[in-house]
């Protein structure tokens, strides 16, 4: 009797110890948010179509206005995506970063709005420094822990 | 391609930043210099490379100024992965430590 009560106790303490185990997994220890495919994809397609649209700044700013929407949509949307993910502070501050008013893309598009086109020189290093601001953001989602669901 | 004297450029760049650290800080003082010398350091090659595009007249003044001025958010948005990548690289090993101590706790139980 007396082990089988013993027994008992040690299964109890077991399942304790299983289900405290899982309460620090689920709760305790996540300071940034895991991998998330789509967030990568995201970045992945806003990068090749915003440094294509930047080749366009050798011809007439006024002949890419539908492209220059597009893609302003397309960075807007994946900005939004990663802003709704909890515990994504850094992301979402590198989205900011990069598409802020002042930023090196909009100050581009500014330049090519002013000047009308652009010299392929002068494009070619400001798509070195656009695709290295979206290289951190990629760079960092790949860096993320990835988990089951979010593959 | 015209020779461009890159190294009194930085010489140059790097006692700017030290007057400036010195008339802005009084506390943060060795820290500013160490950080602006990094910066410095880090955009070295851009600097090069655009400094000769300037001079050959690949690129105009300003654009030459707007592509420095890219470099502060290059640095920016770098500090902000690497701050990103570390916070995962703590969330992988605390992960890590609770499935040790997991293990070590029903072990103990018989």
């Amino acid at each position: 009797m007396r082990e089988q009560v013993r027994a008992m106790n040690a299964g109890i303490c077991k399942s304790y110890a299983i289900a405290l185990s899982c309460l620090f997994l689920a709760a305790g220890c996540s300071t940034i948010a895991t991998y998330d495919q789509v967030a990568y994809e995201h970045a992945t397609n806003a990068k090749v179509d915003t440094l294509a649209l930047m080749d366009k700044a050798t011809s007439p700013y006024g002949d890419h206005i539908k492209d220059i929407e597009a893609v302003q949509l397309e960075l807007a949307k994946a900005a939004e995506y990663d802003n709704g993910r909890p515990l994504n502070h850094y992301t979402i501050e590198l989205w900011n970063t990069l598409r802020g008013q002042n930023g090196i893309l909009n100050r581009f598009l500014m330049s090519w709005k002013k000047s009308g086109s652009l010299s392929s020189v002068f494009i070619n290093d400001k798509k070195a420094h656009v695709a290295r601001e979206f290289d951190d953001i990629i760079q960092l989602e790949s860096g993320k822990i990835k988990t089951p669901q979010g593959q | 391609m015209p020779d461009i004297d890159i190294s009194k450029i930085l010489k140059d760049a790097e006692q700017g930043i030290i007057h400036l650290a010195e008339t802005t800080f009084t506390t943060y003082k060795t820290q500013a210099i160490a950080d602006g010398k990094a910066f410095l350091n880090a955009a070295k090659a851009d600097l090069q490379k655009y400094t000769q595009q300037l001079a050959a007249g690949q690129i105009t003044p300003d654009e030459f100024r707007d592509l420095m001025q890219d470099e502060g958010d290059l640095a920016k948005m770098d500090a902000l992965k690497e701050a990103g990548l570390a916070h995962a690289a703590f969330d992988n090993f605390i992960n890590g430590v609770i499935s040790i101590v997991i293990t070590a706790a029903l072990s103990a139980i018989p």
